[in-house]
């Protein structure tokens, strides 16, 4: 039984490790391109780089002004993200409690916002914000924005996970006397660590991400985002492409990290919490 | 303080703001755009004027709206049922307990990590130079020629690229859903004597069917929203092929200064998606009671 | 611990950003014309953004009450620009195709040529494209392109060990032929681009322009496909046209898989002489400036549109690519005033420096101004020659959507899926729905 459990292991361990090799190719032609000439690139995508041209990432540090758009980006992702995750969570406890028609209305209605294209409200948004109310090149704006635009479908997981927390829980705090808001910050969201580290990760990566929401709203090179300035390599018909791919590297290696890192605190949390008994 | 005043306070702290701020953002814009599809405005002009349900009408008429609601519908269908058969298969052989899973997870999660647009262009160059020089050396005549330059390997390629990208996606959903299901439970099945297929069958799928609504529901909606990697893999070439319902939008507003019509497509859109997605999420909601 | 660390870095982002000001505004009003005004430019050049702001930074040296904020293009040109307009922030200054700005008149602010006397200097005919029906100048053009045949002369003569000279093509025939002597000499004759912008824009746009006459005759010949007195399949224009067509995709280095469509690749293509010809434009030098081989010669020279010798096919077609266009919906004149000083700042005392950056012909004569572009060398004899066809059409009178929609119908033409009489139908339904 456990020769076999071995052997199936191995077996699965050369699957997994050839889908992968698959899966991270164009992710490692972009980091093998990152060091190549434009030309070299062009030439032959595959080829093992002639000489390792580091200039490229001086190249586009310089070019996307790495510092400040990384400032951009990293304010506006971490406030929005940790800001949509807890009030999503907490609109997700009541809706998923209490099966009131209201709520049930209110999830129907979050559902349905999920598939608003962007396009339909995209000038709409920028006219009233923008033009009625003046608030074009301001990140917090834009913070404001990705909050709203996050709700939805967080809140969504958090429903789907919140079903397989025993009401249980909820009702022996209850007797204890304490409130339903204390039960929920002290009982329930600890509870919640594994789909919140998936919220986060969604959520930030789509924020980090985002390139059409921000160019809609941040044009001066002041407070721009760092998809935006990976543009600046994009040439409608002709691209720089080595100093493009080494902003690239950039621009992911943040939320390549904080997936790692993320990935373990799901173990971890699944471990720790004996969710869904 | 009785129940119902404490649930109301409750309503009122924990769900009126986010959806205050949500509607804010949303509805209010949404209800303004809605409003701008009745009209002709151009996008830019300093006027326009009203026109009824012109749009609307001029939509059942245009034959490439047709034609291209048609693709998207294809396009949706193979990507939502591939790339969940991808992103469980990826989950259940990283559930297993092999070695470096974590380092695994995030291989197969690397593909989110660059945005479509970009995703699109290493693709586009992949399927054009890369897999023709497969074809030149190996004589298989699928490679020989590029798969963008003909209509229907056009749309294949679309589908691999984005089944490619959303399998990863929707794994770490499935992996969240199958390392809840309790040990004590699968290793009292296993000394049952259940077999690998059957604590699929009896225990793991039925044990993530919560994940599956989000996963469908989620392929779904980013299959009908699909425009980035359409622009930078085809264009909707060759010929206008594989032009699905969002970049179409896209052109047609930006692109031609039609933005009252292209506004109206949209709508249309996003009314055959919430239809779609609200049937979804209520029939698997009612499965999962049952379950 | 590690957690401390993050936190500290964390609060450190936020008090550096609550310090800084994060919202930078970008208008302000002004009147006289030495108080201090700040406009804004918006270009939709792609890659010249470091060109374009030092050449903004020295204008505002020059004009210490001028304070110009320059917007880089980051998303498709057309939306960014609405957006920006939606936003209230619509430029002072935009640099646009001039379909764009003639679309778009309402909102833009006239030139006037008798205080602007500047724009004497700059060509009528490319002046004609940024005029309204009642003949107000809404926009000046920041170059001129020639659209035509790019030629690698040291590869042509490789191949067929003989002089080349360009001014010989006086027919599609002649074109035939020497692409059938390249052949001979073991190189690839010629290449199209098998994408809809340079199929459907500048291939087809041919049929429409000069061999249809001049700009009445252009725009009686589109108006005849529209109510359908006039058929197209029949045209000798298009049918000369499609002709050449007929010839480039019979020798077409990429035919074995026409619709690629990669203009890095086929430059790269040019560059290690495997073809000789390419079916581009002058713009093409900006994919072949780092490939090509320092010693070859490149020219660019008119596409042979009919089958016998005539005048026409010694006539490049030259056109204004984009225009500098005033807004004066959402800027006051202060404002507007300013955008005129840097439209004229760029397009005369920044003149060599523009040359250098984007590889473009200029829209007036300069003697003092040497181009590195042997494309746009070529393109400025051509102008000096007289040798410049008409591209009224291909200006003024093809819709936006018209490469889009036709690009398709000439992809499938090239691809082999359409016939010539089902392309020339198809052409023409689409004209009549407009």
């Amino acid at each position: 039984m456990k020769e076999k459990k071995t052997k199936m292991t191995a077996v699965i361990f050369l699957v997994v490790l050839v889908l992968a090799v698959l899966f991270v190719m164009p992710f490692f032609l972009v980091i093998l391109n990152s060091f190549k000439e434009s030309s070299e690139f062009v030439a032959n995508p595959f080829s093992w780089p002639a000489s390792f041209k580091f200039e490229n990432y001086g190249n586009a540090f310089e070019t996307m002004n790495f510092l400040n758009s990384f400032k951009n980006s990293l304010i506006i992702c971490v406030i929005a993200t940790l800001v949509s995750s807890l009030l999503s969570a907490m609109n997700a406890y009541v809706i998923s409690r209490k099966k009131w028609k209201l709520t049930k209305a209110v999830y129907m209605l979050l559902v349905a916002a999920m598939v608003v294209p962007f396009q339909v409200i995209m000038i709409p948004l920028v006219n009233i914000y923008g033009s009625r109310l003046g608030f074009t090149n301001n990140i917090w704006m834009v913070t404001y924005i990705h909050i709203a635009l996050n709700i939805p479908f967080p809140t969504f997981l958090y429903c789907g996970f919140m079903g397989g927390i025993p009401v249980e829980l909820d009702e022996a705090a209850l007797i204890d006397g304490a409130s339903q808001e204390k039960t929920f910050f002290q009982i329930i969201l600890p509870l919640l660590k594994p789909i919140t580290i998936t919220a986060v990760v969604f959520t930030a990566l789509s924020i980090w991400n985002d390139y059409i929401l921000a160019s809609t709203f941040l044009s001066l090179k002041e407070v721009k985002t760092l998809p935006l300035m990976t543009y600046a390599f994009l040439a409608s018909h002709s691209a720089d492409y080595a100093p493009m791919m080494a902003g690239l590297v950039l621009t992911m290696l943040p939320v390549l990290i904080l997936y790692a890192v993320g990935q373990r605190y799901i173990i971890e949390g699944i471990v720790a919490g004996s969710v869904k008994g | 303080m009785n129940k119902k005043s404490r649930d109301r306070r409750l309503f009122c702290e924990f769900v009126v703001p986010p959806m205050l701020i949500w509607a804010s953002v949303v509805v209010i814009p949404l209800i303004y755009g809605i409003y701008l599809t009745f009209s002709d405005w151009n996008g830019l002009s300093p006027d326009y004027n009203m026109v009824g349900l012109a749009n609307y009408a001029s939509l059942i008429t245009d034959q490439s709206f047709l034609t291209s609601l048609g693709k998207t519908f294809i396009y949706v269908f193979f990507t939502v049922v591939f790339s969940n058969l991808i992103g469980i298969g990826l989950a259940l052989l990283l559930t297993y307990g092999i070695k470096l899973q974590g380092l695994f997870r995030t291989c197969f999660f690397a593909a989110n990590m660059i945005g479509g647009i970009v995703m699109g262009y290493i693709w586009n160059y992949i399927f054009s130079f890369a897999l023709t020089k497969v074809g030149e050396a190996t004589g298989i005549g699928l490679f020989e020629t590029s798969w963008l330059t003909s209509p229907g390997t056009a749309m294949a390629a679309l589908i691999v690229v984005t089944v490619w990208q959303l399998g990863g996606y929707l794994m770490v959903i499935y992996v969240a859903g199958l390392t809840s299901i309790s040990k004590e439970m699968l290793e009292a099945a296993e000394i049952d004597g259940a077999t690998g297929f059957q604590l699929l069958r009896f225990i793991k799928i039925p044990m993530i069917r919560s994940s599956i609504t989000i996963c469908t529901f989620m392929a779904i909606s980013k299959a009908f929203m699909s425009f980035d990697v359409n622009l930078s893999l085809t264009a909707g070439g060759p010929f206008k092929s594989t032009e699905l319902l969002a970049f179409k939008i896209y052109q047609t507003a930006f692109s031609n200064f039609e933005y009252g019509k292209g506004q109206a497509e949209a709508v249309v859109l996003f009314i055959i998606v919430a239809i779609i997605s609200l049937v979804q999420v209520t029939v698997s909601r009612r499965k999962e009671v049952n379950a | 611990m590690r957690k401390k660390w993050m936190s500290q870095i964390l609060a450190g982002a936020l008090v550096i950003s609550a310090i800084a000001p994060m919202t930078v505004s970008a208008s302000e009003d002004a009147a006289a014309s030495d108080e201090p005004v700040t406009i804004s430019f918006y270009t939709t050049v792609p890659d010249h953004d470091a060109d374009f702001e030092k050449m903004c930074a020295d204008f505002m040296e020059e004009h210490p009450n001028i304070t110009v904020n320059y917007i880089a293009y980051d998303s498709s040109e057309k939306q960014k620009w609405m957006t920006l307009y939606a936003s209230g922030e619509a430029p002072t200054v935009s640099l646009m195709d001039p379909i764009d700005i003639q679309e778009n008149i309402a909102n833009m602010a006239a030139y006037d040529p008798s205080t602007e006397t500047w724009i004497d200097q700059l060509e009528d005919a490319y002046l004609d494209c940024f005029r309204s029906e009642d003949g107000q100048l809404y926009g000046v053009p920041n170059s001129v392109q020639a659209m035509g045949i790019i030629y690698n002369k040291t590869t042509i003569e490789k191949a067929t060990g003989e002089e080349f000279d360009p001014s010989t093509i006086t027919s599609s025939a002649d074109l035939e032929a020497l692409c059938e002597k390249i052949q001979a000499g073991g190189v690839s004759p010629i290449m199209l681009t098998g994408v809809d912008w340079s199929l459907g824009s500048h291939y087809l746009s041919q049929v429409f322009s000069g061999i249809q006459g001049d700009a009445d005759a252009q725009k009686a010949f589109i108006e005849s496909l529209k109510d359908g007195s006039a058929e197209l399949k029949t045209n000798d224009g298009w049918n000369g046209v499609m002709d050449t067509f007929d010839i480039i995709a019979k020798y077409n280095y990429n035919a074995n898989d026409p619709l690629v469509g990669n203009t890095d690749m086929d430059a790269q293509a040019m560059a290690n002489g495997d073809v000789a010809m390419w079916f581009m434009g002058d713009w093409g030098w900006s994919y072949l400036e780092d490939v090509a081989n320092p010693d070859d010669e490149y020219g660019i020279m008119p596409c042979p549109l009919t089958s016998e010798s005539n005048e026409i096919n010694s006539l490049l077609g030259v056109f204004p690519a984009k225009g500098y266009c005033i807004d004066a919906s959402q800027n006051d004149e202060a404002q507007q005033a300013a955008g005129k000083l840097l439209v004229e700042y760029l397009l005369m005392d920044k003149a060599q420096e523009m040359v250098d950056s984007l590889q473009i012909a200029l829209p007036y004569a300069a003697d003092d101004i040497t181009y590195s572009s042997p494309l746009a060398t070529s393109t400025m004899s051509y102008i000096a020659d007289g040798k410049v066809g008409s591209t009224y059409a291909f200006s003024m009178l093809l819709p936006s959507d018209f490469w889009s929609e036709n690009g398709a119908v000439m992809q499938q033409y090239l691809a082999g899926q359409m016939d010539r009489d089902a392309a020339a139908d198809a052409i023409q339904a689409y004209w009549q729905a407009q």
